[in-house]
């Protein structure tokens, strides 16, 4: 069998933690946004999908890491867990990180509260970006460590480019995540853009307003074929068959109208994937709530899946979790292997009337997962595309 | 295991006259030693973020003269660092509302690479890195990657900071500049008439690489409560990238056999000394393990904040003449990176 095994998964979310907590969520379809507190945020629009504040206990050597962070070590721990890793595999691991903000939200908490002590050799600047850098520490992991900071699409690439590094075969196991929490100046410029919603993150309604940012993050563990199976990994959730990555290289934040880009990107992960559209069985769309967004990634559907496009159901994850940024590509990946594996594609999240310009099949009741692949779709700001073609083992 | 390798057509550089640093490694920039105006144009080009005029001033000396390219790979790790803090001071002491709305998707650190891709129409893919230090060159290696998956035919790889807000601990370490490299797969690049052909501008300067440079990179972590484990990790990476013949003579093998670890790479390293090596690193506990392992035959930079002096290094050892060069850099976080790097002219 081709493609690279997908043996572990582990999320933080809105629902809280573990990844049972994400698939109970995503079949009783129940999430609210509250208010980001955040006494200094001065903003029109503030709610968020938070994290409850004691969703897990955070590992005691996560130190002064931020909320990003400690997410992402917690979806990780998860899924070495699950995917039951031993010493020699944690230790041999590459880690792709993917985040859009990093630690952004503990460097504006310092910019207020005063920046933690050095480590004694006077002052370091220190990089927002250290989140993949913390996981391989606390995984005390030697493997190649990639931070990727593609905003929004960033899980989803942190995914694909792990998958490639197991294909290429420089590393056996290689552990993908995606991970953001909530940043003052990140809401503020969604803000500034008029691009958040007012009520709550409503993808392809017809009064949806912008998105709701949410917290979290998502992991997997990923192994060679061979790698797997000689180990005997405990289960087999999926595979990763097919990648597609493309820019529009369009406009900073407005997606290319005719969407050709995201088109190609489609296309060529289910050519990567050796598959045809008539494979999917269901699509987990990027689908934030924006008004461009949905019409745009609803007329590509339409344009590449054709005859088969009112068939295939539609699973949106940002409906139930918010837009979580650069831990959205990774949890819609997570969610949708749960699909794969469970053979069911839970009822959308109820929002109100479909926009009827969204020619997209999203149901309302549980339907079956009748074919063995998975779509699944991330976007960015700066033209950012990818697709990732997934597949029951 | 082996990274795969790439070849280099062209590199573009700018940066701050030299010398960038002073003597205790605080920026030494003179105020001024940049115009966007002068480099990109008077219009178009106000509102946004200092490591993007950078970057895109870079990007056209590299792709003068015609040359294409599919994508982009960048690292960067301040590219957005003192505009984040800008924006925050506005929010804290007044509201969203004082933002300026043509900056505000700029708080997007991809953007950067996103502004290149729509400037020159890379709809291939763009990706941004952002591993502290040595984002540049894990690009190189995340491009020989995706080249050799035909994810693209031809790709920039990139570096580009900007000065972190002077608030920040460390900011006066902050680096400033590009580097743009136009990369290839191997065998699709004519490799007659190798040779270095420079051009310099009022900020930025460009070598077009006849014949191509090669390089290739591999990237590791050492945790940092275990720098011990530095020196072994390294002689794996190196091996890795094929030096010395690997350990087909038994000298990567037998260091490892005898403990590398534990030792430096002096009684690793064949008789004539081998490449030239320049490490860029800093005082942590990580980089220092690493010197130490390197026994005192590399060239040891000062690192700054960022992940743009590494790439520099590969940029000044490209334009060399014929001497192959290994570059390699280290977090404090524990990302470890190294390339080989081999001109034109000795390919």
């Amino acid at each position: 069998m081709g493609g690279v095994y997908i043996t572990g998964l582990g999320a933080v979310t809105c629902l809280g933690s573990g990844v049972d907590r994400l698939w109970h969520g995503m079949t009783t379809g129940h999430s609210a946004p509250v208010p980001a507190e955040d006494p200094h945020a001065h903003v029109a629009q503030r709610l968020l999908y938070a994290v409850p504040p004691h969703a897990f206990a955070p590992s005691s050597a996560v130190g002064t890491a931020g909320a990003a962070t400690r997410y992402a070590i917690e979806s990780v721990r998860q899924a070495v867990a699950d995917a039951g890793l031993g010493d020699a595999e944690r230790r041999a691991a590459a880690v792709v990180a993917g985040t859009g903000m990093g630690q952004a939200g503990a460097q504006e908490h310092w910019r207020l509260s005063g920046y933690p002590d050095g480590d004694g050799d006077g002052p370091q600047w220190t990089s927002t970006f250290t989140l993949g850098a913390a996981v391989s520490a606390w995984l005390g992991a030697d493997g190649p460590n990639t931070t990727v900071s593609n905003a929004c699409a960033a899980g989803a690439c942190a995914i694909s480019l792990a998958a490639d590094m197991v294909r290429a075969g420089e590393v056996p196991v290689a552990i993908a995540l995606g991970a953001e929490a909530y940043s003052r100046v990140a809401l503020a410029c969604f803000d500034r853009l008029g691009a958040l919603d007012p009520l709550s993150c409503r993808p392809f309604t017809s009064d949806r307003q912008g998105t709701v940012f949410g917290e979290g993050a998502a992991a997997v563990v990923l192994e060679s074929a061979e790698y797997a199976e000689a180990r005997s990994a405990p289960r087999v959730y999926s595979r990763v068959l097919g990648a597609g990555w493309t820019c529009d290289a369009y406009h900073p934040t407005a997606p290319e109208p005719d969407g050709a880009q995201i088109a190609r990107a489609m296309s060529e992960a289910l050519a990567e994937a050796g598959a045809s559209v008539g494979d999917v069985g269901v699509i987990v769309p990027h689908g934030t709530g924006t008004h461009l967004n949905d019409l745009i990634e609803s007329n590509v559907l339409a344009e590449v899946f054709g005859e088969h496009a009112a068939g295939i159901p539609l699973y949106s994850v940002k409906a139930l979790l918010g837009h979580t940024g650069g831990a959205a590509g990774a949890i819609a990946a997570v969610a949708a292997v749960l699909i794969l594996h469970k053979g069911v594609v839970p009822a959308n999240v109820a929002l109100g009337e479909q926009d009827p310009e969204c020619g997209v099949w999203l149901p309302s009741r549980t339907a079956p997962c009748a074919r063995d692949l998975a779509l699944v779709n991330a976007y960015a700001f700066g033209g950012n595309n990818i697709s990732l073609v997934l597949r029951r083992p | 295991m082996s990274g795969a390798a790439l070849m280099i057509t062209r590199c573009a550089t700018v940066l701050p006259p030299e010398p960038r640093w002073a003597r205790d490694g605080t920026r030494t920039s003179p105020p001024g030693w940049f115009d966007y105006k002068t480099e990109l144009g008077p219009r178009g080009y106000k509102y946004l973020p200092p490591a993007l005029h950078y970057l895109l001033t870079a990007a056209r000396h590299a792709l003068a003269d015609g040359v294409g390219a599919a994508g982009v790979v960048l690292g960067t790790n301040s590219a957005v660092s003192a505009l984040h803090a800008a924006m925050d001071r506005t929010v804290v002491q007044s509201h969203s509302a004082e933002l300026s709305p043509m900056l505000a998707p700029y708080f997007s650190v991809n953007l950067a690479a996103g502004k290149l891709a729509s400037e020159h129409r890379l709809t291939g893919f763009q990706l941004t890195l952002t591993s502290p230090r040595i984002a540049g060159l894990e690009a190189i290696q995340v491009a020989a990657r995706a080249l050799a998956m035909g994810r693209a035919s031809c790709l920039l790889i990139a570096a580009t900071e900007a000065a972190p807000d002077p608030a920040e601990p460390g900011a006066d370490r902050g680096e400033e500049g590009a580097v743009v490299l136009v990369a290839r797969p191997l065998s699709n690049v004519d490799a007659s008439g190798a040779g270095v052909r420079s051009t310099a501008g009022s900020a930025g300067s460009s070598a077009a690489l006849s014949g191509g440079g090669t390089c290739r990179a591999r990237t590791f972590f050492v945790p940092p409560d275990a720098p011990h484990r530095a020196g072994e990790a390294l002689a794996a990476a190196w091996a890795g990238l094929g030096l010395w013949d690997g350990g087909s003579a038994g000298g990567t093998s037998k260091w490892l056999r005898d403990g590398g670890s534990a030792g430096g790479i002096s009684k690793w390293l064949p008789p004539d000394g081998g490449p030239r090596i320049v490490a860029v690193l800093d005082d942590s506990p990580v980089a220092r393990r690493i010197a130490a392992a390197l026994d005192g035959r590399a060239r040891v930079i000062p690192a700054a904040a960022g992940c743009l002096e590494p790439l520099v290094q590969v940029a000044a050892a490209l334009r060399a003449e014929r001497e192959a060069t290994v570059v390699l850099s280290a977090s404090a976080e524990g990302n470890v990176a190294t390339a080989l790097v081999t001109p034109p002219g000795a390919v």
